[in-house]
């Protein structure tokens, strides 16, 4: 299968204190199109850090991330923000929706901004994606007004507005009782049926059998599965 | 609608507070302006289309053989655009009970035809029906006289009656108010009976084609020749500041000043514009991140962001425009009512309107810029990431943390260091207000020094002008009875002209004669020194003077052209003070030269109480004299009145100018109540997490409040330094612009202003962080720390 994503020695660090730390050191990662991917670790680990050098939202300090055969971070800011509505949807933990807009508006901007969609389909596409997270009830409604399981449906359905082919999510179930996570974790499945490729950052327990392949991070490296430089190097 | 512009006009209306606050500085930063291009459009325009339309004369020119002039023949000269027949004689009329001022009486050959030097009717009949008098309009505000008045009027130590028919504007002349002089106008026959002279004495002309003072120089000169050649001889003439009101200097002055104070509240007034920009953005910093996380490019959010920022500038144009039209043309006419010229300006051109408009929409964005452009820069992470404040670790700050005890205040001192850039720029707005106000007073104390100064350098208290040159001891006998006189001194002067213009050269500069080691004089000199008793003709120049000189010597000897004489003098040192161009030369080495029989024509008297209420009481007696014994005077002048009319002059600056620095003043501290605004919003969860620990809302209070003490005293102290060059240069401009080149005022510390400036800076200053801190300890634990 085609390699979708590829890191490579992907190093992220940041100065704290007069010390620089590495919350990403040397990653090499190939995802393959249409994977469901977890990214697994203890808090500091790392695993924010490299879903969010992925969808382009954080800078390397050394190596690359490349997207369907286009290194990100060599594009200027306006074009990777231009790529990211193209090709990314993003689901954030505490749902990241802008709380002056509605639900329906919030799915538009997305649309808007990037211009993907013709304007003419907007409201039909919006229309659509609110039925497929089961929110259309709350499409005028302010995202105040509405639970944090609806509003994470909201931020997917927000995520899916451009139909990008990867989707990533921070911690999306992290502010979810397990209800409601159960239904968000399905919507993701769904999408990976639908042949896009979805990455989650969790620290939940992922032996669910859910997922195509887990990641695991420890201190800014690779631990599992076996096929990364970065365990190699750990093994020797 | 895209749905970004409804995002914006959403954020506006549910941040409505902050967007009335922004509106609001928006407003008034354009109403400032906006009230400052009117004003200065409308005055600068209409006080010299004021002066123009009285189609003002060239020159005046007085001849005892005008009398056989036949004008007709001189209007055939093509280079002459009018003549009149317009004599003046200097008289004196009674405004209230005893209190006699100088009038300025002037013939009008026909007041239906006046081709130069126009006025106009203002009240009662016009033209003055015959033996009457129109008055200039603003005599009534310094006398009891009023249309109807049957009004004394004194000349050559007679009175006279005539009655005041009417009041009549003249745009060309100072207002009474000012100048404390009598301007009226009446026909030939009323003038003869009045002042005991002959009309046709004296012509004012217009000439073509001149657009200087040297173009109308060239032109006299030809005119004289022609006049020669019809066997007129010429006595003297006078050519006025070419084309210029005499107040222009007043009026240019206010201008400056209005452009350059409304230059900095302008300044101050977008500095809150960007705080508030800023404080809105960084509300939004978070969203900023979140749609560019979804896809944004800068160029949207900043179309998204600019959108935001003109949909809030247009209630500002709405309302800030009609009142900046209105404050404009209300002020103009608040100058033109003291400098006395009407407002002629009935619609303001649409340049002034579109240039308004602009404003209200360009400048807040392009001060918004620095805040847009920074919330475009940051990155998505940082912006997702963003919960506040974090701190700027600072050496200064973190010293005066170790001084003292307490944790309230240590944190209060910390937190004045922790956004240094946006504590640069509080501070410096503040100081630059602290510095403007104490500017304006100290320049007030530089000002009130000076007249001190002037008031002090003329050691007589009473001057009195005689209508004819007679024998000293004939001159002062009547005034030798008066107890109160110290001493009596004559000097010679010459009849005509202002109060402090005795003599008069060829050239026009008033001349001086006084004994070399008068008492009563003691001037300011600028450079070399005081006449003395030398065998040599010496002269010594006021700073007005200066400019004729081209360069000044001193040591050097001119030529100085007195009465049909060319002698030559030395000049040896050059003064300063309040008036018009002079020379003084010793009182005895005048006389050799053109007053053989050593005549005088003014008493110069000194009293042994010089205190106000004395002055005038023995001014009042001299009058009583001066009545009784029929002498005939030109005009009493006391110092002490002096000094008050000379203030009057000065007064309108000196308000403008502390009215103005207060405004910047409260400007600039609405700028730091906005940063302490913006402290507040981005230490939200951080005063949350404080008051989950346990600090009161009253610790939160004083928290803000100490450190907007600390920002108000760091601002009067660097305001304090600013002022001091502020005042220096500020000193040497009025000085420039009342005195002359190159003669600055004395730089002058107002204690008494500095103190009130420290006051107001303080409660400014406490209310600036006071309010904030009063929302800050509204926000619930609960909300603060939830807060994104």
């Amino acid at each position: 299968m085609d390699n979708i994503i590829e890191l490579k020695q992907l190093t992220r660090s940041y100065r704290q204190g007069g010390r620089v730390f590495a919350a990403l050191s040397n990653v090499d990662l190939n995802i393959q199109k249409g994977e469901h991917i977890a990214i697994t670790g203890k808090s500091g680990s790392g695993k924010s850090t490299m879903l969010n050098l992925i969808a382009g939202i954080d800078h390397p300090t050394n190596g690359s991330v490349e997207v369907s055969g286009i290194d990100i971070h060599q594009l200027d800011e306006s074009k990777l923000a231009a790529w990211r509505g193209k090709n990314i949807g993003i689901v954030f933990q505490f749902f990241q929706l802008i709380p002056t807009l509605t639900i329906n508006e919030n799915i538009l901007l997305a649309m808007e901004f990037v211009g993907k969609i013709p304007k003419e389909e907007r409201q039909e596409n919006a229309s659509s994606l609110l039925r497929l997270v089961s929110i259309s009830d709350h499409r005028d409604k302010l995202p105040a007004a509405l639970s944090g399981g609806e509003q994470q449906r909201a931020a997917i359905a927000r995520a899916l507005a451009n139909n990008p082919d990867i989707m990533v999510a921070d911690e999306p179930t992290g502010n979810l009782d397990s209800a409601t996570a159960k239904s968000v974790k399905e919507i993701f499945a769904t999408l990976v049926a639908q042949g896009k490729t979805v990455i989650v950052v969790t620290h939940e327990a992922v032996e669910d059998g859910r997922f195509d392949r887990v990641i695991r991070l420890r201190d800014g490296k690779i631990v599992s599965p076996d096929n990364t430089t970065s365990q190699m190097q750990e093994q020797a | 609608m895209p749905v970004i512009f409804r995002k914006s006009i959403r954020d506006l209306s549910i941040r409505y507070r902050s967007t009335l606050v922004a509106i609001l500085a928006l407003t008034i930063g354009l109403w400032g302006v906006g009230t400052l291009l009117v004003s200065i459009l409308v005055m600068s325009n209409d006080l010299q289309e004021n002066y123009l339309r009285t189609h003002p004369a060239h020159i005046s020119i007085i001849s005892e053989d005008f009398a056989k002039l036949d004008l007709a023949e001189i209007r055939k000269n093509p280079n002459i655009e009018a003549v009149e027949f317009r004599d003046k004689a200097i008289l004196r009329i009674e405004v209230n009970p005893g209190k006699w001022l100088p009038l300025w009486l002037y013939s009008v050959d026909d007041f239906k035809s006046l081709s130069l030097s126009r006025f106009f009717r203002q009240s009662g009949d016009f033209p003055p029906p015959r033996g009457s008098l129109s008055i200039e309009r603003n005599v009534q505000q310094i006398s009891d006289l009023r249309i109807g008045t049957s009004a004394r009027v004194q000349s050559g130590g007679r009175i006279i009656r005539t009655t005041i028919s009417g009041t009549v504007f003249d745009p060309g002349q100072a207002p009474a108010t000012q100048d404390a002089f009598v301007y009226a106008y009446t026909d030939k026959e009323n003038y003869t009976r009045l002042s005991g002279e002959t009309t046709n004495r004296r012509i004012v002309v217009r000439f073509q084609n001149v657009e200087t003072r040297r173009d109308v120089e060239i032109q006299f000169t030809e005119l004289s020749r022609e006049l020669s050649r019809l066997g007129i001889s010429i006595n003297s003439y006078k050519i006025p500041k070419f084309d210029q009101h005499p107040h222009q200097f007043q009026l240019n002055t206010l201008l400056y000043l209005n452009a350059i104070i409304g230059l900095l509240a302008f300044v101050m007034a977008m500095v809150l514009v960007s705080q508030l920009m800023s404080s809105i953005f960084t509300r939004q910093i978070r969203q900023i991140g979140i749609m560019k996380a979804i896809g944004a490019t800068r160029s949207q959010i900043f179309k998204a962001y600019a959108a935001y920022i003109i949909i809030m500038s247009l209630p500002s144009i709405i309302v800030g425009l009609p009142l900046a039209v209105i404050t404009g043309k209300a002020y103009s006419a608040f100058v033109a009512g003291i400098l006395n010229f009407d407002i002629l300006t009935t619609q303001l051109p649409y340049r002034i309107y579109a240039a308004i408009i602009l404003l209200g929409i360009i400048l807040p964005l392009v001060f918004s810029l620095p805040a847009l452009l920074k919330g475009m820069k940051v990155s998505v992470k940082d912006a997702l990431d963003d919960y506040g404040i974090k701190t700027d670790d600072s050496p200064f700050f973190s010293r005066l943390f170790n001084i003292t005890n307490s944790n309230i205040l240590s944190l209060a001192i910390r937190n004045v260091g922790r956004r240094k850039s946006r504590m640069a720029v509080t501070i410096a707005t503040m100081a630059l207000g602290v510095a403007l106000f104490l500017t304006g007073f100290n320049v007030r104390a530089s000002l009130k020094e000076f007249l001190d100064h002037t008031s002090q350098s003329m050691k007589y208290d009473i001057k009195v002008v005689l209508g004819n040159s007679q024998q000293s001891d004939i001159a002062i006998a009547p005034f030798s009875t008066l107890e109160a006189v110290k001493s009596i001194e004559g000097w010679i002067g010459g009849i005509g002209r202002i109060q402090s213009e005795n003599i008069s050269t060829s050239s026009g500069i008033g001349l001086v004669a006084a004994p070399f080691d008068s008492r009563l004089k003691d001037h300011h000199l600028l450079k070399g020194r005081w006449l003395s008793g030398s065998a040599e003709l010496e002269f010594v120049v006021n700073q007005q003077a200066v400019p004729m000189f081209k360069p000044v010597t001193i040591g050097k000897s001119y030529q100085l052209h007195i009465g049909d004489k060319r002698i030559l003098a030395k000049l040896v040192g050059v003064v300063r003070e309040f008036d018009i161009a002079k020379i003084y030369v010793d009182f005895a080495k005048y006389n050799k030269i053109a007053n053989p029989d050593w005549k005088i024509n003014s008493l110069m008297i000194s009293l042994k109480d010089r205190s106000y209420d004395n002055v005038i009481k023995v001014k009042e007696e001299v009058e009583r004299i001066i009545e009784k014994a029929g002498i005939d005077v030109i005009y009493v002048m006391s110092q002490a009145e002096r000094a008050i009319i000379i203030f009057e002059h000065l007064n309108i600056i000196l308000m403008t100018i502390l009215f103005l620095s207060l405004l910047v003043l409260l400007v600039s501290s609405i700028g730091m109540g906005s940063a302490m605004g913006i402290n507040v919003i981005e230490r939200t969860r951080e005063i949350g997490v404080l008051r989950a620990i346990g600090a009161t809302p009253g610790a939160i209070t004083k928290l803000f409040v100490i450190e907007g003490f600390f920002i108000s005293a760091f601002s009067v102290a660097l305001g304090l330094l600013l002022a001091l060059p502020m005042s220096a240069l500020s000193a040497a401009f009025f000085g420039e612009l009342i005195l002359g080149e190159q003669t600055p005022l004395d730089f002058a510390f107002n204690k008494s202003g500095f103190a009130l400036t420290l006051i107001v800076t303080l409660i400014f200053g406490y209310l600036a962080s006071r309010i904030p801190a009063g929302k800050a300890t509204q926000i619930t634990v609960h909300e603060a720390i939830a807060y994104e």
